[in-house]
């Protein structure tokens, strides 16, 4: 499926405004006015940007137990280039097209070098996490995101109809309405709704 | 384990036997069920235990904090020499103030947004609580939501609050048998 992606010649555009990319109960993601946006077709259909420019991510990635809570709140400066796969349309209206100073503001010397580095990145999920997986985006709720986490490696975030994957370098959380999986260096922690609690090896019921 | 069973049995019938007045006539409404019992209930635990250990790939300890499972051979870590002196001056620093011990309290009902603990709390501004619930954040006592907004209290949180609870009680109970 990624294979299919293709990015618009010479379309570079820019959020106008502050704009969430993407909103739940738990967190969001959100890019500051002057961002760039290189967007991405399949089958002739605009299916996902490449940004660059002032973001952040902000995931409660909490378990709450009977013994306490376990995790933290993720908050994730997104200052580095990041993708979107997702429904497009609710962001279209925030995007203008870029000047030549937009990019060079963030370095960027010609639009080339931007869908440059958009495609490497586009490629290095393909070939990296999601290998053989095939992801849709028919579903107007199936949303996702890739970051660079400056260990050569992505860190995805996935979130459709109320369930959330969030895999990085050093914490990984999912959740599927009352259950709850969470796991970082130093904590673990499995919940469900009416189940027990598994943290750490300890059993609390 | 049907030896045991019986005894302990027993040994309720006879616990049953001391009177709703002696009771209320003992200090407070602590009720000191005797060295002797209590001993003994330990003994027989301790031997329920070792008689199963090695039989056993996984021995289950029960104790005040749940069911824990070790591993063959696993013993719980009770290593004093191993405690991190600053990070535990730090948290008993955080606990060492009234009004960050009423906050955890609040919390251990469950998550509150920071207006619900202004109003459970009154008599502290809101931005002394902010001040406090950052102390208290800083020290892994308590976490915050930046999405949702809530505080909730972490495992050591409760942990600890608890210990303080107990201990509380204690020394109030050991300043009442002084009088």
């Amino acid at each position: 499926m990624l294979n299919a992606f293709e990015f618009e010649d010479n379309v570079i555009l820019k959020f106008k405004a502050k704009t969430r990319l993407w909103q739940m109960e738990r967190g969001f993601i959100e890019v500051e006015a002057g961002t760039l946006a290189s967007p991405f077709r399949q089958n002739g259909l605009r299916k996902g940007y490449v940004f660059h420019g002032k973001g952040i991510l902000i995931l409660d990635t909490i378990v709450e137990t009977h013994q306490g809570a376990i995790g933290k709140s993720v908050e994730r400066d997104l200052s580095d280039l990041f993708l979107m796969i997702a429904k497009v349309e609710s962001i279209g209206g925030s995007l203008v097209p870029a000047e030549k100073e937009d990019l060079v503001a963030l370095g960027y010397q010609s639009e080339v070098e931007l869908v440059t580095k958009g495609r490497n990145l586009l490629d290095r999920l393909r070939d990296g996490h999601l290998t053989g997986c095939h992801f849709h985006v028919h579903e107007p709720c199936s949303s996702l995101f890739a970051f660079a986490n400056g260990m050569n490696r992505l860190d995805i975030l996935v979130a459709h109809n109320g369930k959330i994957v969030y895999k990085a370098a050093d914490t990984i959380f999912v959740l599927n309405r009352d259950n709850v999986i969470f796991r970082d260096k130093d904590e673990f922690a499995l919940s469900t709704a009416d189940g027990p609690t598994i943290m750490k090896g300890r059993i609390f019921t | 384990m049907r030896r045991l069973k019986q005894e302990l049995a027993d040994l309720k019938e006879q616990l049953a036997e001391t009177t709703h007045e002696e009771q209320k006539r003992s200090r407070g409404i602590y009720i000191d069920i005797g060295d002797r019992v209590q001993d003994y209930v330990e003994e027989a635990m301790r031997g329920v235990a070792e008689g199963i250990h090695g039989e056993l790939e996984r021995s289950i300890f029960i104790g005040p904090g749940g069911v824990r499972i070790f591993r063959r051979g696993e013993q719980p870590a009770e290593d004093v020499d191993d405690i991190d002196f600053v990070k535990a001056s730090h948290i008993m620093s955080a606990l060492g103030q009234e009004h960050r011990l009423r906050i955890l309290r609040e919390l251990m009902s469950g998550g509150k947004y920071i207006n619900e603990l202004e109003e459970k709390l009154s008599g502290i501004t809101a931005s002394t609580l902010s001040s406090h619930l950052d102390i208290l954040e800083n020290a892994g006592l308590v976490v915050q939501e930046k999405a949702r907004g809530r505080y909730l209290i972490t495992i050591p949180g409760r942990t600890v609050f608890q210990m303080v609870k107990r201990t509380t009680r204690f020394a109030t109970m050991k300043d009442d048998q002084s009088c």
